[in-house]
């Protein structure tokens, strides 16, 4: 098995059943769908295996890497690998697809065909985008998973779906085509600095710290930083987010929430630092502080809300808050915490997404004070919720408390203050999330929802491996922290090399003022 | 030098001889063919010439056939013009695929509008491979008099009519700039052969005669690709002319108009890029900022696209622009990338337009009995056929992700090309400026997607299944092709480029 090309079999397969699917007229609904739920568990599959597979590549290197000439002329390579960190992050996007399609089982019921052959897309998208060793080859997965999202928003979205789609689509565009500018600036250092042009990451990566100047690496990173602090959100660059979220329908906020936000926190971590880490180094304190603002201001937000979705869009930004912080903090600990809250927060607030989407279809409304009392009608579901609801705090011995606690520790070392204020928002998180579980759930039951019927089995089915893996994150954490701890470790010794020599140079020029 | 003509220079224009006979044998044809029948036999022999004309020149671009320099100079068939003839010759060739169905409909009969149509080709074609200010002279007009034509071919409709009239004043205007310039070269280096007066400029000629004489003769040049501040006729004569004309002027007049431009860039004026290089510059970014920003407030999806090719003319003056480094080395990378661009270019451009024709539907005529045929226009025209056609609208959602510059399409292709080259040659200002007027597009290019998919329809009246479909279904596969498997015809464009550097 491992000389198969792995990578580029779980890429193309959903694409491959997307096609198919396009070929099947429209009103063999469940064979669509049975197509299109058969290919993304057969990815799911090879997806497992890889996971226990993978062994650390030497430095320098990529695990399953797979490498032929694509366009010559320019030297772009179809060129795919994986290291620690993508690795996890294909698992996660793998096992959360299948997922997504049996939420939209029964709850798709217009252009069903239109509806899966987007999803398989976007999966194709949103492998790629994690497998890709070649920049330019990430550059068309990032931006081929655009039109399917959008899609998705706009044509199974709710009443305000057109504006959040086109909002979308706007926002990630304006902050990708300047990266795509800043590629190819560097792309053209690259060519010049190795004598051909290349655009694959490791040799980009070895190559573009030395090759461009300080004062240059700082508008490329910029560049870069911008694309990924929209995509990630991170605030002031979030306001995206609570739209589409809202007006996406169930599967969409999944994925959304599961997988495509997690790539501008991967963006920062493969691209971002390691290519220009003088820069990066210059402007962590800056995102350290926009990352604490993110944590507050998402959980304040989310204090506000009246609408369950939004009340979870909001805490998004705040647990993508924690991540962005772990990976600035300069710290292995709180990166590998970071890493750590990537994961939960797809399983978490994946769940939570799917938790919502239940309720929504038997009732048509996701107001927190439309409930009460369900507790007692829905007596699985309210326990599913519960557990749920206490990994998104940050329960000990659930995945939440893992990466929140490794976060904190770890900035606590370099930035206290940081660390001491990003704390208060795990207590926010435990306002907003409880607060809201007691409305839905206890107190009187409204006359109009007294006979809701408790969850079917395909919604346990499609909730159940969530709640595991919640537990099971929170009392063996190591089974991710080990693989992605080289790849980490790697990013953040970057980064703290490049900050120690900015403080350095700062004291040579103020040494330099003085005289 | 020879002195008499020989065979071999009657092989560098036989391609656009296939193309001329088969125009003029569709012409007698006609006269002998029921005004009723079917126009299928006339596009069949229409389709025959040009299909001959490709053969000849795919043949001549594979093998690497040596350039023929015929008729004493004037006329030169490299794998340039060869490449920019093809591209012609495509859009012909869709053209006249959609032609029969769109001409029935329309009312027009078929004979003069074939023979026009081949009449164009061919002069396009000679245009790409005029090596002569006199020979460009003469092409150019004979395209443009065949256009003002076949702009107002339904006679009936006074839109047609306004847009022709339009088109030919506007013309007629360029044109005077355009001879102008060239007398005023003329005047300076006393040669007409483009090699010549490369020649003359390089040496280093001095005249006070050169600057006012090359800043007209790009004017002149400018009007015909439609770059800004010379675009104003664009909207209003592609608005105007039937779409099918409008599909076919947009994309093949521009390659024609950019082949003959990058050949007098190239052949007579790389010796002195500091006379132009900054004029393109300046109009790349005119260009690109007043299509893009014009086209966003467009109801008209066939206005929208008008603008959207006049910012598309910005993306490729980005590529001249890119000739002069900003250290003032000169490089062709910058014309490789045109030539690619206005190769993509032709397939999506041409496909937006056919979609336009494809939905389009009967509406009754306040004066006639017979209801008129209307291509479709209006954004609501648009609205919820992500449900009544899926294939069409899928179609065209790749062909606005294509323009929009969007991977894995084509269109991204292109401006990857493009904007590396300018980055490469240290216009990264004018590659950003590119990048912010494309984040503009994205908003006009969505603006069909979300009528399709995402509102409900207005009409719901069938439309009826014709060729117009396969041309539409050919260049929506074309560009997502074109966008995965590029190498080919990058290889090609580059190689057709260094003919002529």
């Amino acid at each position: 098995m491992a000389d198969l090309p792995i990578l580029t079999i779980m890429t193309f397969v959903p694409a491959l059943a997307a096609l198919l699917i396009a070929l099947i007229p429209a009103q063999f609904e469940n064979v669509i769908k049975q197509v299109a739920l058969s290919a993304a568990v057969l990815i799911a599959i090879p997806a497992v295996w890889l996971f226990f597979a993978f062994e650390d590549p030497a430095a320098g290197e990529l695990a399953f890497h797979e490498s032929i000439p694509w366009v010559q002329q320019f030297r772009i390579r179809y060129e795919m690998g994986i290291d620690g960190i993508a690795l996890v992050m294909v698992v996660l996007t793998a096992l959360l697809t299948p997922l997504a399609m049996l939420c939209s089982w029964h709850a798709i019921k217009e252009q069903v065909k239109g509806f899966f052959a987007a999803m398989l897309l976007l999966e194709c998208g949103m492998i790629g985008v994690f497998c890709a060793a070649d920049l330019f080859l990430f550059y068309v997965f990032w931006e081929l998973m655009l039109m399917p999202m959008a899609l998705m928003i706009g044509i199974w979205g709710g009443p305000n779906r057109v504006y959040a789609a086109v909002k979308f689509v706007i926002y990630t565009l304006a902050g990708s085509l300047l990266m795509f500018v800043a590629i190819l600036y560097s792309y053209g250092v690259a060519a010049e600095a190795i004598g051909v042009p290349t655009f694959n990451i490791i040799q980009l990566q070895n190559t573009l710290p030395g090759a461009i100047e300080a004062d240059v690496q700082w508008w490329l990173f910029a560049a870069f930083a911008l694309s990924f602090a929209i995509k990630v959100p991170m605030f002031p660059f979030h306001t995206w987010l609570p739209d589409a979220h809202v007006q996406a329908p169930t599967a969409g906020s999944v994925i959304l929430a599961g997988v495509l936000l997690k790539m501008g926190a991967y963006g920062f971590l493969r691209f971002g630092i390691p290519f220009f880490p003088m820069a990066a180094a210059w402007f962590a304190p800056l995102f350290i502080a926009l990352s604490v603002i993110g944590i507050l201001y998402g959980s304040l937000m989310a204090l506000a809300q009246d609408d369950i979705k939004k009340l979870i869009a909001y805490s998004s930004v705040a647990h993508l808050g924690f991540v962005t912080l772990g990976i600035f903090s300069g710290s292995v600990m709180a990166a590998q915490g970071g890493v750590m809250q990537m994961v939960n927060h797809g399983i978490s607030t994946g769940a939570l997404f799917l938790l919502v989407g239940v309720i929504y279809e038997r009732t048509h409304t996701r107001g927190v004070n439309d409930f009460g009392g369900l507790a007692k009608t829905m007596p699985i579901y309210a326990t599913i919720f519960l557990i749920i609801t206490l990994a998104s705090i940050g329960l000990p011995g659930t995945n939440g408390f893992v990466g929140e606690f490794l976060v904190l520790n770890g900035t606590y070392q370099n930035h206290p203050f940081a660390a001491a204020l990003a704390g208060l928002g795990v207590i926010l998180a435990a306002g907003y999330m409880l607060t809201m579980y007691r409305n839905v759930f206890f107190g009187k039951v409204p006359d109009k929802w007294a006979d809701l019927k408790d969850m079917s089995f395909l919604e346990g089915v499609t909730l159940v491996p969530l709640v595991i893996a919640c537990i099971w994150l929170g009392v063996l954490p190591n089974h991710v922290l080990h693989k992605t701890e080289a790849s980490v470790t790697q990013v953040v010794q970057v980064l703290t090399v490049a900050t120690a020599k900015l403080e350095a140079d700062r004291k040579a020029e103020e040494v330099a003022d003085a005289r | 030098m020879q002195d008499s003509v020989t065979l071999l220079d009657w092989t560098a224009v036989l391609p656009a001889l296939s193309v001329i006979f088969a125009g003029l044998f569709v012409v007698g044809v006609d006269l002998f063919r029921d005004e009723t029948s079917s126009r299928w036999p006339l596009a069949g022999l229409s389709l025959l010439g040009l299909g001959g004309a490709i053969y000849l020149l795919v043949q001549r671009l594979v093998t690497g056939a040596p350039t023929i320099e015929a008729f004493f100079g004037a006329v030169v068939l490299d794998d340039f013009a060869a490449l920019l003839s093809v591209a012609v010759l495509v859009a012909a060739v869709l053209l006249i695929l959609i032609s029969p169905t769109d001409l029935e409909r329309r009312g027009v009969d078929g004979g003069e509008y074939y023979g026009l149509v081949m009449l164009c080709t061919a002069s396009m074609m000679l245009l790409v491979a005029s090596n002569d200010f006199v020979m460009v002279f003469v092409n150019l007009e004979i395209l443009s008099l065949a256009l003002y034509v076949l702009t107002g071919i339904t006679r009936r409709n006074p839109r047609s009519n306004e847009a022709a009239v339009k088109y030919l004043v506007n013309g007629a205007f360029a044109t005077g700039f355009l001879l102008f310039g060239m007398t005023l070269l003329y005047g300076a280096t006393g040669t007409l052969s483009l090699p010549a007066l490369g020649l003359a400029m390089s040496g280093g000629m001095e005249s006070p005669l050169i600057l006012p004489g090359v800043g007209l003769l790009l004017v002149g040049l400018a009007f015909k690709v439609g770059a800004a501040p010379f675009h104003m006729w664009v909207p209003d004569v592609y608005e105007g002319a039937p779409t099918s004309m409008t599909a076919f002027m947009s994309v093949a007049v521009k390659a024609a108009g950019f082949g003959v431009l990058i050949r007098i860039l190239l052949v007579c004026l790389a010796a002195r890029p500091e006379l132009w290089s900054g004029l393109f510059w300046y109009m790349a970014v005119a260009t690109m900022v007043i299509g893009n920003f014009l086209a966003l407030r467009q109801d008209s999806v066939k206005r929208m696209l008008a603008y959207s090719s006049i910012a598309h003319t910005g993306y490729a003056m980005v590529g001249l622009a890119a000739l002069q480094s900003t250290d003032g080395t000169f490089s062709v990378d910058g014309a490789s990338a045109v030539v690619f661009y206005l190769l993509l270019y032709t397939v999506m451009t041409f496909g937006a337009f056919t979609f336009l024709i494809y939905i389009g539907r009967e509406v009754p005529h306040p004066d006639r009995d017979r209801p008129e045929w209307q291509d479709g226009e209006h954004i609501d025209d648009l609205a919820g056929l992500g449900k009544r056609r899926p294939w069409a609208a899928v179609a065209m959602t790749i062909l606005m992700v294509s323009l929009a510059g969007i991977p894995p399409t084509a269109g991204f292709f292109g401006k990857f090309f493009v904007f590396s080259v300018a980055v490469s040659q240290g216009h990264w200002v004018l590659a950003i400026i590119g990048v912010l007027a494309s984040l503009v597009s994205i908003y006009y290019y969505l603006r069909p997607v979300v009528a399709m998919f995402f509102q409900p329809s207005i009409y719901e009246d069938d439309v009826p299944e014709s060729s117009v479909g396969l041309v539409l279904g050919l260049t929506a596969a074309a560009t997502v092709v074109l966008g995965v498997v590029p190498s080919i015809l990058v290889f090609i464009a580059v190689r057709s480029v260094e003919a002529l550097g």
